[in-house]
C-alpha cells in the first residue's frame, strides 16, 4: 500500500487531508519524525496560517523535505504548504521559503476582499497528472490572502481569477501543489488526492 | 476562521430564542439595522440572517431583510423558510451572498441541487440543526431518523458548498458549543463547515478554530456582551 506522511509542523487540523488520502487508498501518517518521512512513498506539506510562523515551525524538517524531493519522492503542497515551496514570501516582511520552486509569494490585489475564502473555479492551463479527469471550470475551495508566482510559468497547470488571475495548481516532475484545499473541495478535490496517490505509484 | 454574527428576526425585531423555542424569546434590537451597523463597525465580514417567522411557517421578515441587504456593506447569508427557487432567486437579486437551505434539503433535495447549479457552490449552504441527537427540520419541530453525519454527507453530494451545523440544545444557552459533534462532522466531510450554537466565551472560539471549521456563528454571547466581535475575530485569526 502506498504510504504517505502528512508533515506535522503544528499548523492546525490535518484530519481532513488524512481522511481524503485514506479514501484514495493510501496508508497515511501524520508525523514530524524524520525517519517516518524518509520511509514514506510520498509527502504532503499542508498549511494554514502565517508564512513566517510556519517556516519557523518547519525549520527542523526543512533539510529532509528538500533532500527527499531531490531524491525523487513525490510531494504535494497544499495552500500555505504550496507557498512554502517558493523562494521568498512577502507575507510579514521578506521571508525565505524552501526554494524548491523558484519564485515569490505576493499579496492579492487590494481591490478584492481579503482573505479569499470560499469556492472559486479553476481554469486548466495544461494537462497534468494531478488534475487528470478534472473538468475545466471545476469549483475548488480556497482560503488565501497571498498567491505564488513562479519564475517558470510552464509549471502552472491551473489558474483562478480573484482580483487577478493567479496560478492555483503547479506540477513539475515529482512536485505537486495546489493553492486551494483539495480535502475541502468535495468530490473533485477527492479526485485530485486520488490522482496524487496514483502519481506516487508510477 | 471567520466569526459571523447572527441576526435572528422575529416579527421585524432582532431577537434570540432559547434552544430554538419561540416561546422563550429575548428581544435585543427593535430595529435590526442597529445591530447590523454595530457588527459592521466592528469589522464583520459576513452576517448570518435568520428569518425565524419564515422558518416556523408564520409569515416572514422579507421587508426587514431587503432593507438590511440594501444597506449592508458586507457579505450576508440568509436562511429560514427558503423552500422555492423563486424565493432563492429573489434573495440573490436583492444582493444576498449566500442562501441557507434547511427543510428544503430534506423535503426538496432537487431544489437544492438546482440552486447550487444556478448560483454556484459558494452561494448555497445547507443547515443541519441537531436537537437531542437528531437532525430537525420545519422550525426544529420535526425530527429525522437519519444520523446528522449521514445527512451532511448526502447534502455534500447534492452540491452544497457549505454545511452550517447548529446544536439546537446549545443555541441561545451560553453553555458552550457541541465540540465533539463539530469535530466529527469536520472529519467526515470534504466541504467546509460553519459551527453554531452555545458560544459563551473566547475560549470556545479558540477551541472551535482548532477543529478546522471555516467559521463560527455567534449570537447570544455578542448580544449579552460576553465579548466583542473584534475580540472574537482577533482570537479566531490566530488559530487555523
Amino acid at each position: 500500500m502506498t504510504s504517505i506522511v502528512i508533515i506535522n509542523y503544528g499548523v492546525g487540523n490535518l484530519l481532513s487531508v488524512k481522511r481524503g488520502l485514506e479514501k484514495a487508498g493510501a496508508k497515511v501518517d501524520i508525523s514530524s519524525e524524520p525517519e517516518e518521512i524518509r520511509g514514506s512513498d510520498g509527502m504532503v506539506l499542508p498549511g494554514v496560517g502565517a508564512f513566517a510562523e510556519a517556516k519557523k515551525n518547519l525549520s527542523s524538517l526543512e533539510e529532509i523535505v528538500i533532500q527527499e524531493v531531490k531524491d525523487g519522492k513525490a510531494l504535494l503542497g497544499i495552500c500555505l504548504g504550496l507557498q512554502l515551496l517558493f523562494t521568498t514570501s512577502h507575507e510579514g516582511g521578506l521571508i525565505r521559503g524552501l526554494d524548491i520552486i523558484r519564485g515569490e509569494v505576493v499579496k492579492l490585489p487590494a481591490n478584492v476582499k481579503i482573505p479569499h475564502i470560499g469556492w472559486n473555479n479553476i481554469r486548466i492551463e495544461r494537462p497534468c497528472a494531478l488534475l487528470e479527469n478534472i473538468p475545466d471550470d471545476s469549483h475548488m475551495y480556497f482560503v488565501n490572502s497571498y498567491i505564488a508566482k513562479p519564475k517558470d510559468s510552464t509549471i502552472v497547470t491551473a489558474t483562478t481569477e480573484y482580483g487577478v488571475r493567479f496560478p492555483s495548481a503547479f506540477e513539475r516532475k515529482n512536485i505537486f501543489a495546489t493553492q486551494f484545499h483539495p480535502e475541502k473541495s468535495g468530490e473533485m478535490g477527492l479526485r485530485i488526492l486520488r490522482n496524487f496517490v496514483k502519481a506516487i505509484r508510477k | 476562521m471567520i466569526v459571523i454574527p447572527s441576526i435572528d428576526l422575529l416579527r421585524g425585531k432582532c431577537v434570540r430564542l432559547f434552544q430554538g423555542d419561540p416561546s422563550q424569546v429575548r428581544e435585543y434590537y427593535q430595529d435590526p439595522e442597529e445591530a447590523v451597523k454595530l457588527f459592521q463597525s466592528q469589522g464583520a465580514s459576513m452576517l448570518h440572517i435568520v428569518d425565524l417567522d419564515a422558518a416556523l411557517g408564520l409569515g416572514d421578515n422579507m421587508n426587514v431583510i431587503s432593507r438590511i441587504i440594501k444597506s449592508a456593506k458586507i457579505g450576508t447569508q440568509v436562511g429560514g423558510g427558503i423552500r422555492s427557487i423563486e424565493k432563492a432567486k429573489h434573495l440573490m437579486n436583492l444582493g444576498v451572498s449566500r442562501i441557507v437551505f434547511g427543510t428544503a434539503c430534506i423535503r426538496m433535495p432537487e431544489l437544492v441541487s438546482e440552486a447550487s447549479n444556478i448560483f454556484g457552490k459558494d452561494r448555497v449552504a445547507a443547515a443541519i440543526d441537531v436537537k437531542n441527537g437528531s437532525p430537525t427540520i420545519e422550525g426544529w419541530k420535526s425530527k429525522l431518523s437519519l444520523e446528522y453525519v449521514e445527512v451532511a454527507k448526502k447534502l455534500e453530494n447534492l452540491g452544497v458548498g457549505t454545511i452550517i451545523f447548529t446544536s439546537v440544545n446549545a443555541d441561545g444557552t451560553l453553555r458552550g458549543p457541541a465540540l465533539i459533534d463539530v469535530k466529527r462532522l469536520v472529519r467526515s466531510l470534504s466541504i467546509p463547515v460553519i459551527a453554531s450554537g452555545g458560544i459563551r466565551n473566547l475560549d470556545d472560539i479558540r477551541e472551535l478554530a482548532k477543529t478546522g471549521v471555516q467559521g463560527v456563528i455567534v449570537g447570544t454571547a455578542l448580544y449579552e456582551k460576553r465579548f466583542t466581535l473584534a475580540e472574537a475575530m482577533s482570537v479566531a485569526r490566530h488559530v487555523g
